[in-house]
């Protein structure tokens, strides 16, 4: 039996076993919405952009190639930010003469 | 730390793509989901642990809730004595331990304080025992508690006066009513980990019904990996059933047709609905265990012990 379905726009983890016609809106206490933390969003929108325009045969080295590029360093942002957090790193400094 | 639903991204996605978020067909939304799911993999590979990490303190068992309606067998936590009990009989609005003077004494008409062991006198058959009063049954090889006045000779398997009572198994479930689903357990603390440097990591191990702990104490702080996202539900159907999501330890066992592996105090045969191939730990005494293999059929038959 299935043990996530997507309900109203949004996917949602079943956490207690339903019986028939047991909904998200009519049972919430059995269901919980799946959501990601924000900070995740530009990547993911990025990264999910590049593997659609690919699926859908949008131009490869006009919008594809490039956009995977553009997911590349979105998730390289994403990881520094993450590196930088947990007190990893130190902000970059720029030296001029 | 703020989140967004999926239906957000999907929507932005869909509009950069040139498609109308509110009337996507099965084919782009597919792809859509199927591209965040990469997104999602991908940020585990690269972020794994400092982006899907969480450290809370939980309890081996709900908290006990006044006016739900417990079924014997049925085992909380009570915050107001940090203690687990067992139910010994059904009941609502019986709290777990009474306070008299400042002093808590065991609800014993309704509650059994939970142990990992039990101690206590064999049962005499000639004499009478009083309501929450304790004994071990040779017969059985299991200790028993009295839930009304009982009298001379009456033998603890008479179940309308005696409850066999459970070893306490110490364990946290990884889905518990308002916690986040526990995934791969980086340690298990005696205090927040992470308000002090010095926390004592305890001694613990991962088992089929979730993460074991063997020190005596009422909670524990768990430090883990949340289960990683992945979008894989289909449109939700009113004439299906759904199952709970099950950890990830578990999950590769809990497929629609796998098997699973049971546990309880009685015998599976015509009391257990399983898939060929589940196993079934029935704990006989409190030293005494035996496993059970499904052999055959998806009902509660084909048990063999």
């Amino acid at each position: 039996m299935p043990s996530q379905a997507y309900y109203a726009g949004d996917f949602w983890d079943c956490v207690s076993d339903t019986t028939a016609a047991q909904s998200p809106a009519t049972h919430p206490a059995k269901w919980s919405k799946l959501v990601l933390p924000e900070e995740w969003l530009p990547y993911l929108e990025e990264e999910a952009l590049a593997y659609a325009m690919q699926a859908l045969g949008r131009p490869l080295v006009e919008q594809v190639i490039p956009q995977r590029r553009v997911a590349a360093s979105a998730l390289d942002l994403l990881a520094l930010n993450y590196h930088r957090e947990n007190g990893n790193g130190q902000p970059i400094r720029v030296f001029t003469r | 730390m703020r989140v967004a639903p999926y239906s957000e991204l999907q929507a932005s996605v869909a509009r950069l793509l040139g498609l109308d978020p509110d009337n996507l067909d099965d084919s782009e939304f597919a792809i859509i989901r199927d591209g965040v799911n990469r997104g999602l993999a991908a940020i585990a590979r690269r972020v794994g642990a400092l982006g899907f990490q969480r450290c809370e303190e939980r309890w081996f068992r709900d908290h006990y809730v006044d006016g739900t309606a417990y079924v014997a067998g049925d085992e909380v936590f009570y915050p107001a004595t940090q203690t687990y009990y067992q139910a010994v009989q059904a009941s609502s609005g019986e709290p777990p331990a009474i306070e008299t003077a400042g002093t808590y004494a065991v609800n014993g008409e309704y509650w059994a304080e939970s142990k990992r062991a039990y101690t206590a006198a064999d049962w005499d058959d000639a004499v009478g025992y009083d309501v929450g009063s304790q004994v071990y049954y040779p017969v059985t090889g299991l200790y028993y508690q009295a839930k009304a006045p009982v009298s001379a000779g009456t033998v603890p398997t008479n179940t309308s006066f005696w409850h066999a009572l459970v070893a306490f198994d110490p364990y946290v479930p990884p889905i518990q009513t308002g916690f986040t689903t526990i995934g791969r357990v980086v340690g298990v603390f005696a205090e927040n980990p992470r308000a002090f440097a010095g926390a004592v990591m305890l001694p613990w191990r991962r088992s089929e019904v979730g993460v074991q702990v063997y020190t005596e104490q009422p909670s524990v702080w768990i430090e883990f990996q949340v289960r990683p996202h992945r979008f894989n539900g289909t449109a939700w159907s009113s004439t299906a059933t759904y199952t709970a999501v099950d950890d990830e330890a578990a999950s590769a066992s809990t497929a629609a047709s796998g098997p699973r592996i049971y546990t309880g105090t009685a015998s599976p045969e015509g009391a257990i609905t399983a898939n060929p191939g589940s196993i079934y730990v029935q704990q006989v005494s409190s030293t005494v265990t035996q496993t059970w293999v499904k052999a055959s059929g998806t009902g509660n038959t084909g048990w063999i012990g």
